[in-house]
This record gives C-alpha cells, structure tokens and sequence, in this order.
C-alpha cells in the first residue's frame, strides 16, 4: 500500500490584473471570472511506496515545490485527491518559526513542538538535537549571535530529529560545512535504512542520483518522466539544455589565446562506448582516447601515471567560443572529477564549421581505489561560467584502475606517520 | 453541511485543540516574553502597568474630579478598574489577534501549522496580564475591607467572556487575511463598544430607551458580574450569565467554524 499517493492531483493559481478584479469578482459571488488561470501542477499520478526515496527535480517555475507543500497539507488541490499516511515532518523552510530573539534552547523546544513534539518528546531528545547541531555554549544565547552557518545547523538538528515516517525535504541539505553535511548525508541514510520514505526536490542532481531509488521529473506543471534516477537526471539535462539553446552565443572567457598549441596532436576518431547523448549540437564529439607517454592507448592505467586524455569536437556550425572538457567517474557514477580548457585556463581559438579541435589533458592518474572509471567527454560554448552544451556523451571511455596498493575508501590519502611512546 | 458532519468538524477541532496545548502554551510564553524581551526588568512590567494605571485613575477622578463623592459610586478609581480590566482582556486579545496569522505566514506557508492556536496563544497570554491586574485589584480591595464569597462565581463570568473573546478572535484573524482593512476597522468598533460598555458608568444612569439595547452587549454582563461580587458582594442574576453564554458559546463555535473553513486558503492567499 503506497504511503504517498497522489490522483489526478492538480493545483490552480487565479492571477488578477488590477485588485479590483479581485473585488469584483467578490461581488458577483464569484459567478463570472475576472482572473486569469495558472496551473502551477497538472494532473499529477504517484505513488510513493513506503520506505522509498524519491528525487523530484524539474527546472524553477516546474512546481517541485507546490508539490511538496501539497503533500504535507499546507496548500488544497485545486483538483484531485491526496492521501498520506503516517506522520510527515516537512522541511521546507529551515527554521521556520526561529525567533533571533530567543536562546537557541527556547528555539529548540518552540520549533520542535511546531513540527509536532510534546514537551516530554522534546526532552527526550534534546541532548541529541545539541549534539548534532555542535553550536556547544552558544545554545542558550539568542538566536541572533549566531553565525547563519550555527542558524542553519540547529534548524536542521531539530527538525531532521522529529523522527516521522514521511520526510519532505526541499532543498535544505546543502547547509553547513563539510562536516555538517556529511552528518545530514549520514542521518538521511540512517532515516532510508530505518525505511522511512523520503521525498526531496533538490537541484542537486548528484545527490538525487546517489541518493533516491527513484525519480520524477516535472516540467512546467506536469509529471514527464517517472523511473530510474540516472536515467530521469539524463532526460532533464536533455531537455534543459534544449531550451537553453540560444540564438546568441555566450561571450568567452577572459583569457589571452594562448599558444598551447602541440603539433603533434593527431585527430582521434572513436568513441568505444556510449551511454547517454545530448546537446545542441553544434559541435559533435568526434572521438576520445587515453593515451600514455609514449602515445600508447590505455584501458588500463596504475596510480601516479602520467596520461593523456585526447578529445576531438567536429563543429558542425561556426562556434566563437569553443570549451572541450569532461568527467571521471567511478563505477557507482559518482562524479570524481571535472575539467575542461577554460577551467584549465586555455582558450581555444574561433572554430568555422567543419574544423576538428582535437585538446590533450595530460592527468596525473591520483592514488584512487582500484576498479574501473569511466570518462564522459562534452563540447560546449561560452565561457567557465556560463555555457551551452553541444555534446556531451556519458561515460564514453572505460579505465580501470589496477591495484598498486591496498586503498581503503575512496583515495589513499598521502599520509606520513611518526610515533613517540611515553611513560 | 449535515448537523453530523457539523459535530464532527467541532469535535475534531476542539480534540486538536486539546492535543495542541503545549504548542499554545509555548506561544503564549512567547507572547509575554516578546513583549518584553530584552528590557531590564522583563515580566514585572506586567506588574507596572495596571499599577500605573490605577494611579493615574486615582489622582485624575478621585483627586481632580472629586467623583467618589459627587458621584456616589464609592471608591470611583476601584469601580472604574474593576470595569476595565475583563474589557482590556477582550479589546488586546481581539486586537493582537487581527495580525496573528499574517505575522507567521511564514510558518503557514512552509509547515504544517495548526494556525488556530495563534488567537489563543494571545487569549492565554492576555489572561495571565489579566491575572496580575486582577491579583492588584484584589490587594486593594482587601486592604480597605472583606470580599464576600460571591467571587468564586468569577470564574463562570470569565469563561463566558473567554469563549466569546476567542470565537471573536479567530473571526478577526481570519477576516483580516482576506481583507486587510480588518485591523482598522476593528479599532474603530471597539472604540465605539468601549464606550457603549458601562464601564464610565453605571447601567443604571442610562437612559431607559437605551438599556435594552445595552443588554444586547455581553461585556456589559461580564463589566456589571465583576462589580456585583467584586464591590457590593452580591450574586450577579442568572438572567446576565444565561445572556454572557448564548453570545459567547454562539460567538465561539461561529468563530471555530468560520476560522476552519476559511483557514484551508491560507496559504493560498497569505
């Protein structure tokens, strides 16, 4: 039995032109209309299973956020039918209802009876709350000494300790240092294997991957895509980058034309393995290879290796600010690392359709655990921090990492260890 | 709506009112405390106040004016707090409460929040102010002489007046989501019904073509209650209690009901 589950659900803004409307229509006993209609969602049908975790992500203005207020009871279905059970704790606005006036302790008890606790539940955990939040002495200072870091550790402290069986999240796990969100990140996976369902719009579409069994992308009201993340983040990206495509191109970077040029760069013409593709399409991924030193090519590579990454782009129509990069990923897809020539600081001369730009990376393999990465090349223009994507292909090039060393985790950290024993 | 479907609304929004008592009790203290958060001497304000205000009441009528002797109402300053203190309950109550929902939109837009606590955080709050001026009026009044037993009636007249100051409340914080003029509004009502409430005078120096129309008044009933068994100890008449109740259990469950209903376009609106 789903413990989410949505009908035909629907949600209706009426948009007024002058506030006068508004008045007539009162007077007319809302018989006639004197508003324009806005469906902010359209006939949405989900079922949410208990203990799943479901990404919802979708361009702004797609709804993710009506949705998510609809579910917990704040706004009515203008149409359709909700039903929810168990207990939902709704983290919409981190601290909401946070007086700066009040010690973070009376906060604490004020925010944590909001979400539903009684005075004995709260007792219960405060000692947890503190100790998750870490703000140490400056618990019982007012609210308004504290750093917005220290504001937003306790607001999630508190609410992530309610303990309900629904858990509506809407983009508030990027808070606080990196200590801080590997404890959230730590939290929300004790809450999934606890089997608590979880329902989160994030733009983070590396967390909506790592994170849920499932995903639903919404776009402009209605529900498109419903189904596995990766593939659910592939199609939004499509469709994202689809739209973005512009008439104008996107300036360049600010960077002089430098003479990197290598003549004995050679244009590549193979791409062993495609996963995914999209872009607009003015420039193609041509080919991508690992090459070593000596210009071998290499599937396998060892920690410490010097490689060479080689991209080749086919413009297909006339790009004045061509950027060739791509990303490591390991076999989880998780994003290790990105690059590209405007990050690297090379700028790529003007390219007139038909030309080749062929880039070499030369990677210094890091001292990552063995297995296998894969390398996603894409061609894009513009400049570092804004740009269309051409072409993008997912994981188009397999390496696998051989074992040197035993490395526990992720990366064997470069570590120096000395001792003294005293007495 | 069916009569059952209009009991089980009632029903669920009183037991939801019951489970919520902590929430209000919170924002009760939040209430108080705001009020004087951060000033020097923090809660013993709420002593000052109605102290400064029986002062000042004495030195202007009974000093100025001479109206415990002209007017014969005995000690005129005690007769006049004694009147103004379950008005003042109901006019900030009533007042505080038009903004109540407006100020925590946030709250209603961002969490699951039973927004009708609001009006009654403010109702607790205003009864603990009450208390303090009442404990006052009470040391004065033993200081000069007994008070009868008649004053255990007192709290059947406040309840009257809580249930009608509550179900007026949540119509104010409700209306004033929907129409913003509310809170002005409001303030000229209540300056009209302050001086149509006998609490500068007797009942008895109102022209008789009016007095009917000052029993349709249930804070002429609370006014006239406290004086009875609070000045001459006597028991108010059951006639004045039957009147309190029927506006105030009629007012409350007007009030829960239109607050409930409307309540749903909240978020919406806000």
């Amino acid at each position: 039995m789903p413990v989410i589950s949505l009908q035909h659900l629907s949600k209706k803004y009426p948009i007024y032109h002058k506030p006068s409307d508004k008045l007539k229509e009162l007077l007319t006993l809302r018989k006639r209309a004197f508003h324009d209609e806005f469906w902010a969602l359209h006939d949405i049908n989900l079922n949410i299973e208990s203990g799943s975790t479901v990404g919802i992500i979708g361009a702004n203005g797609s709804g993710k956020s009506t949705l998510l207020q609809l579910v917990a009871g704040i706004l009515r279905p203008s149409l359709g039918v909700i039903t929810v059970r168990g207990k939902v704790a709704a983290l919409l606005e981190l601290g909401a209802g946070f007086n700066p006036n009040f010690t973070g302790r009376e906060n604490v008890y004020m925010n944590a009876s909001i979400l539903g606790l009684q005075k004995a539940e709260v007792d219960e955990r405060f000692s947890e709350i503190e100790q998750f939040a870490s703000i140490g002495e400056f618990i019982d200072q007012p609210v308004k000494t504290y750093s917005s870091g220290m504001f937003m550790r306790l607001a999630f402290a508190v609410a992530i300790n309610v303990d309900p069986e629904v858990l509506l999240v809407d983009e508030a796990l990027a808070v606080g240092d990196i200590v801080f969100q590997h404890r959230c990140m730590h939290r929300i996976d004790q809450l999934r294997r606890a089997g608590k369902t979880i329902l989160f719009v994030s733009h983070d579409l590396q967390a909506v991957t790592r994170f849920c069994d499932r995903t639903v992308l919404l776009d402009r009201g209605s529900l498109i895509e419903d189904g596995e993340p990766y593939a659910v983040v592939q199609k939004y990206l499509e469709i994202f980058f689809e739209r973005e495509r512009r008439q104008k191109q996107l300036p360049g970077d600010d960077l002089p034309v430098i003479g990197q040029i290598d003549p004995t760069i050679t244009v590549v013409n193979t791409i062993p393995h495609m996963d995914h593709r999209f872009g607009n399409g003015r420039a193609l991924i041509h080919g991508i290879l690992v090459l070593n030193t000596k210009h071998q090519v290499l599937n396998q590579v060892r920690a410490e290796d010097l490689v060479i990454v080689r991209i080749t782009a086919r413009v297909e129509e006339k790009i004045e600010y061509p950027i060739i990069g791509f990303t490591l990923r390991d076999h989880l897809n998780v994003e290790i690392s990105s690059t590209n020539t405007s990050y690297e600081k090379v700028k790529l001369p003007p390219a007139n359709t038909g030309d080749y730009i062929t880039v070499d990376f030369r990677v210094r393999i890091p001292p990552m655990r063995p297995g296998s990465y894969s390398i996603s090349p894409a061609v894009a223009s513009g400049n570092i921090w804004e740009h269309d994507i051409c072409d993008w292909i997912d994981n188009a090039y397999i390496l696998t990492l051989v074992e040197t060393e035993l490395v526990y985790g992720m990366w064997k950290l470069e570590v120096e260890a000395s001792y003294r024993v005293t007495h | 709506m069916t009569s059952n479907q209009f009991l089980q609304i009632s029903t669920n929004f009183i037991s939801k009112l019951i489970h919520h008592r902590y929430l209000i009790w919170n924002f009760a203290m939040r209430e108080l405390k705001q009020r004087y958060v951060g000033s020097f001497m923090g809660l013993f304000w709420a002593v000052v106040h109605p102290l400064i205000l029986l002062v000042s009441y004495t030195f202007v009528f009974s000093v100025i004016f001479k109206a415990d002797r002209r007017w014969g109402l005995g000690n005129y300053p005690v007769f006049l707090f004694c009147g103004i203190l379950p008005w003042l309950f109901f006019q900030d109550t009533v007042l505080r409460s038009t903004n109540s929902i407006l100020e925590h939109a946030h709250l209603i837009k961002k969490t699951l929040f039973p927004s009708e606590i609001l009006p009654l955080a403010i109702l607790v709050a205003n009864l603990l102010n009450h208390a303090v001026g009442f404990l006052i009026l009470l040391g004065v009044l033993l200081w000069q002489r007994t008070v009868g037993w008649p004053i255990l009636l007192l709290p059947l007249f406040l309840a009257g007046l809580i249930l009608f100051t509550a179900g007026l409340s949540w119509i104010a914080a409700a209306l004033n989501v929907f129409m913003r003029d509310t809170a002005q509004m409001l303030s000229v009502i209540l300056t009209f019904w302050f001086w149509f409430t006998p609490i500068f005078y007797l009942p008895a120096m109102v022209p008789s073509r009016f007095r009917p129309w000052l029993a349709m008044n249930p804070l002429t009933h609370v006014v006239e209650a406290y004086r009875q068994m609070l000045l001459f100890d006597r028991i108010p008449t059951w006639q004045s209690a039957a009147i309190l109740y029927a506006f105030g259990a009629s007012i409350f469950i007007l009030g829960g009901v239109f607050f409930r209903v409307s309540k749903r376009e909240f978020a919406d609106v806000i």
